[in-house]
């Protein structure tokens, strides 16, 4: 009986015309943004080559050089460029152990809403052509009277709905995994990236894994609302409504809403206090160095003047370095910890505001299936993370490689000041510091880090067919 | 055999549409239920189906009781609704395969249901086209065959010759007595007091969820049935 209804709902939703549409669209732009993500790629990746070799040729070893790190493009990006165009994508070490970061600028004013790329498609094109293919499912057959028909045989409800769900949603993946196999392969053979390689494909298969699982959550909350509405007209009304308040409102809000229950300073005033902050420190221990250095002179030369011209005595130096260490040591503590106090606890309030946000954007099964995208595709909120730990650890190299290779010297005296620099390493030892074995997370903990979110969108899936199953086996044949 | 058993179903509105009904409907009898709209035809009919729970009483198709074991009683029971609706994008022949397979006739084939429809009076030129381009006496035929294929030996018709043109109606009733002479039990809900006169072996009229008239066939052809018909309309007319 199953399979008599599960053939028929086949045979109905392949000679249905929206099949064909959503068979044309799918084969125009799978492939196209596929292709055009593949290009968008490859010109990222030469710009950060690019980008590399000018740094390693413009820069010279010095003990106060800049070194820079830059993040290269994930070749997944062409699944999802996610935060890749507002992530955290150069590091730029300093030698006070404060290093920069700097965030990328999206290349286009007409990017604000956006690239179509995979993670796109299948969350807001094939999310709303899911509903458009179940929308009338069971309202169109109740409206009509096919329901009467098919009730007066020995079929269960359940029966029905199962061989609707199924058999739609099988209908629907052909055209979807078809492009989307036709599109794999075009990136094959651009050899931009080897997306059939053990490096990549796990990553894939879990893409095209949480793209199915939500498309079936779309197919059972079309479903639902088609079950519960008296008519088709108010099913598609009420799943557009659906739609946009998830696909366009929430995910657009949730930030706004955090950032008015729990408002955090932006990173320009955060970044201006910590700036003042070592600007005071700073000038504490000068102030505390010129008066050791004036002692030191005091003592050393009771009888001499002034010296007006402001030239350091060397004997007065000696002296000054070896009894300066412990303030240095007490200001570059007191630095640490204030710097780090501030950080931590802006981080911490950032962290808190996310959260809520998160909160908030876990509301909309697409907000949660498009973040699970790009944290796939290594452009999501984990990498960036990444960065940031790598960039401390970048920092870390160049102290050790560049920085701890230079003794640098500096002396405060009322009204003047000098410094030295001594390089213990002979020329030529130092090489300029690359950040070149990018590591990024591996998938097995991007996958452990996101599992709550696909278990989400699993209890979303589940909710959603438990409602379309009340629904539907629970109305009145009228 | 149809049994209704102090029948009654009250929506959850407070409309009572069908109040205490009792009735037997025999093998080879065709019964026609007559009454204006909103006076418990199709309600009676949904609940045989088991389209809606009966708020007491009991239906019992063949000596099964409906509530109870709804899914075999199907098996006893065909329906053919008002206005037949089926699958548009599919040829009456594919219609007809899949209701015929889902009243569980699996090893019937393509001549069998030609020879299904030739006998309903389909034009056999419409056998292999799309169903969204046939007239409802069209696809009423096709409703009838479908019942017919099923071959349960309770009939359900719920007003099946509204809309249709006379010849229809005429030939739709000849298949009813053969199917009668076949020793099918036929419930036909309908307005038409001319087919029921022709055809019916008894006839009931239903006011407001009740039967208020029963009438054998000896008895109706000796009183005028049109007559009685109206006099229990009218008096639903002047009911304040």
């Amino acid at each position: 009986m199953f399979k008599t209804l599960l053939i028929k709902e086949i045979q109905a939703s392949i000679i249905d015309f929206r099949f064909w549409v959503i068979t044309l669209l799918c084969i125009c732009i799978i492939p196209l943004s596929f292709y055009v993500s593949v290009k968008n790629y490859s010109q990222r990746l030469s710009d950060y080559r690019q980008e590399v070799q000018t740094y390693r040729e413009a820069t010279s070893v010095w003990y106060d050089m800049v070194a820079e790190g830059i993040h290269p493009p994930s070749p997944l990006s062409i699944f999802s460029q996610g935060m890749d165009e507002k992530m955290p994508y150069k590091v730029l070490t300093s030698r006070d152990g404060r290093y920069r970061i700097e965030t990328a600028k999206p290349d286009n004013k007409y990017d604000l809403m956006g690239k179509m790329d995979f993670a796109y498609i299948v969350v807001m094109v094939l999310s709303i052509l899911a509903l458009v293919f179940t929308f009338n499912a069971i309202s169109g057959d109740k409206e009509n009277g096919i329901f009467r028909m098919v009730l007066s045989n020995p079929v269960l409800r359940r029966q029905v709905l199962l061989a609707k769900l199924i058999g739609n949603y099988l209908v629907f993946l052909i055209p979807f995994l078809l492009s989307l196999l036709i599109a794999l392969l075009i990136v094959w053979f651009s050899g931009m990236v080897p997306i059939f390689s053990s490096q990549f494909f796990p990553a894939v298969l879990i893409m095209l894994g949480v793209s199915l699982l939500f498309l079936l959550t779309l197919f059972n909350l079309g479903l639902w609302v088609s079950s519960f509405a008296k008519n088709s007209a108010l099913s598609i009304n009420v799943l557009l409504l659906i739609w946009i308040l998830t696909g366009l409102v929430i995910p657009k809000i949730s930030p706004i809403i955090s950032g008015v229950i729990y408002p955090v300073e932006s990173t320009g005033v955060f970044e201006g206090k910590k700036a003042y902050l070592i600007a005071n420190i700073i000038k504490e221990q000068r102030a505390e160095e010129t008066e050791l250095y004036e002692e030191i002179k005091a003592e050393l030369r009771p009888e001499s003047e002034i010296n007006v011209s402001g030239n350091m005595d060397d004997e007065v130096n000696v002296e000054f370095d070896n009894r300066v260490l412990p303030i240095r040591e007490k200001y570059e503590k007191r630095l640490a910890s204030e710097v780090d106090k501030l950080t931590v606890d802006y981080k911490i309030r950032v962290d808190k505001q996310n959260r809520i946000a998160g909160a908030i954007s876990s509301l909309s099964v697409i907000n949660l299936a498009n973040n699970l995208m790009a944290e796939f595709s290594a452009t999501g909120a984990t990498e960036a993370e990444n960065f940031l730990n790598q960039a401390k650890q970048f920092q870390e190299q160049v102290n050790t490689d560049v920085y701890a290779k230079f003794i640098f010297r500096e002396y405060f005296s009322k009204g003047a000041s000098s410094s030295s620099v001594q390089q213990i390493a002979g020329a030529g030892e130092i090489k300029i510091p690359l950040m070149d074995a990018y590591r990024y997370v591996p998938l097995q903990d991007v996958f452990m880090n996101n599992l709550k979110d696909i278990l989400l969108i699993a209890a979303y899936c589940l909710l959603f067919f438990v409602g379309a199953f009340i629904s539907f086996t629970r109305f009145d044949v009228r | 055999m149809l049994q209704a058993i102090e029948l009654t179903k009250r929506y959850e509105d407070g409309q009572l549409a069908l109040d205490a009904l009792n009735l037997e409907i025999k093998p080879g009898e065709i019964f026609f239920l007559l009454g204006a709209n909103g006076a418990g035809k199709t309600t009676t009919i949904n609940l045989f189906l088991n389209f809606i729970e009966p708020t007491s009483g009991q239906a019992i198709i063949d000596g099964i009781d409906v509530m109870k074991d709804p899914l075999e009683t199907k098996n006893y029971i065909s329906y053919v609704s008002e206005n037949v609706m089926l699958y548009g994008n599919f040829t009456a022949r594919q219609n007809l395969d899949f209701f015929a397979k889902l009243g569980g006739k699996s090893h019937l084939n393509k001549e069998d249901y030609y020879t299904i429809m030739r006998k309903v009076g389909l034009q056999e030129q419409a056998f292999e086209k799309k169903l969204k381009t046939f007239s409802k006496g069209m696809r009423q035929k096709v409703g009838l065959a479908i019942a017919i294929i099923k071959d349960a030996p309770n009939i359900l018709l719920d007003e099946p010759t509204s809309g249709l043109d006379p010849k229809s109606a005429a030939e739709l009733m000849q298949i009813l007595k053969n199917l009668r002479n076949a020793g099918k039990s036929i419930l036909m809900c309908t307005h038409d007091i001319l087919r029921a006169k022709s055809v019916a072996d008894r006839v009931g009229i239903m006011k407001e969820g009740r039967l208020v008239m029963l009438r054998d066939r000896e008895e109706f052809l000796q009183d005028d049935l049109e007559q009685l018909y109206l006099e229990y309309m009218q008096e639903t007319v002047m009911m304040p």
